[in-house]
């Protein structure tokens, strides 16, 4: 019997025979994932603080709040772009100054990396040829196929992505 | 209190609101609560177990997918046992059904579909024997129910099985009182015909 207030038989209802047959009914059940099948067939809405925070984000953005916040931000930006610009043209200068010597250490530093990284790629190079007793032409080779490799499997990678990208944005049309 | 004890003690119309602010236990919540009821009532209904499992199914879904449109000043077990009984009968209107057996439906020619149509009673402790009798005594008082009219089936299943008020399985069905009153005399004096060689 189920959660709902039961409503006795009243006298002129009882029956001896009838209630002492329908008292054997067995209760039935439902296959064993039933509740999971209905589950998964259900809608649940998200929970109340999730609606509240979109709802409240909406909110933000409809009529002339959504003016007021594009207004905002257009504006921020114009700023920040005058502010440059006005510190470019009166400190030139001194802008420039500072740029040079920024760059200039970024690109020394850079430089400076991409020879020590040469030059130990090379010498370990050598130092295999010597080892394993190559010629050059074993190198050359060595590097044809590693860039072939390289190349194919970024081929491949790219073909892969190219139809998975495919299949989504068909599957997001549908 | 966790929620999941609170659940368990709750009444319907909290279960429903915690649904509807988004809590998925609320709605497992009235799953488990009505789908025993619900799918003995389709099942005694349609006769076939795959149909009333599906029909019960339909009838969670649709209940469980509509909760916004629930009104808590009505009771929910009416309202879902409304969806079932309307799902029940329109089931049988499209396709009459055969007579109910525990060992599956009597169409059934292979030995899945024996088990998919045959009855499945709730977890009992009972010897083999008392469960033997008992089957064939639910079997023959199944049959007996299962040989009224789908209306007056209805009515005496919701009335001495659910324990609804004459009022409420009026509200249910959709039929006047008198009319429900009259469905459950005439289905007791029929079961009573049926049945008297049972007491002999």
């Amino acid at each position: 019997m189920n959660q709902h207030s039961v409503t006795p038989l009243t006298p002129a209802e009882e029956d001896p025979v009838i209630d002492k047959w329908l008292a054997l009914l067995p209760e039935f059940v439902p296959g064993p994932h039933f509740e999971d099948a209905v589950m998964a067939r259900v809608r649940v809405p998200a929970p109340s603080w999730v609606l509240a925070v979109q709802g409240a984000t909406r909110a933000l953005f409809v009529g002339k709040r959504a003016w007021m916040w594009a207004g905002g931000l257009a504006a921020s930006s114009a700023v920040s772009i005058a502010a440059m610009v006005t510190l470019f043209v009166t400190h030139w200068v001194q802008v420039e100054t500072a740029w040079s010597l920024l760059a200039g250490g970024i690109m020394i530093e850079a430089w400076r990396a991409a020879v020590a990284l040469t030059v130990r790629a090379v010498s370990a190079g050598f130092a295999m040829n010597a080892f394993w007793g190559l010629n050059y032409q074993a190198f050359v080779l060595a590097g044809l196929a590693g860039g072939l490799v390289t190349g194919f499997s970024l081929w491949g990678l790219y073909r892969m992505l190219r139809i998975d990208t495919e299949r989504i944005s068909l599957n997001a049309s549908r | 209190m966790a929620l999941s004890e609170q659940l368990v003690t709750a009444t319907d119309q909290e279960v429903v609101q915690w649904a509807r602010e988004g809590q998925e236990r609320a709605y497992r919540e009235l799953v488990r609560r009505y789908q025993r009821p619900i799918f003995s009532l389709i099942y005694r209904m349609v006769r076939d177990r795959e149909r009333a499992e599906d029909l019960t199914q339909e009838t969670f879904v649709k209940v469980l997918n509509a909760l916004d449109s629930y009104r808590p000043e009505y009771k929910f077990s009416s309202w879902i046992f409304k969806i079932a009984n309307n799902a029940a009968i329109d089931q049988l209107r499209r396709k009459e059904l055969d007579t109910l057996s525990l060992d599956g439906a009597p169409d059934a020619t292979t030995s899945d579909r024996r088990e998919g149509t045959s009855i499945q009673l709730a977890d009992g402790a009972e010897s083999a024997l008392q469960e033997l009798e008992a089957r064939e005594l639910g079997s023959q008082i199944e049959r007996a129910i299962a040989q009224l009219r789908p209306q007056y089936r209805s009515c005496i299943l919701l009335r001495h099985v659910e324990g609804y008020a004459y009022e409420e399985i009026a509200e249910m069905l959709e039929l006047p009182l008198g009319t429900v009153k009259t469905y459950i005399h005439r289905a007791r004096v029929e079961l009573r015909t049926m049945l008297e060689p049972l007491q002999e």
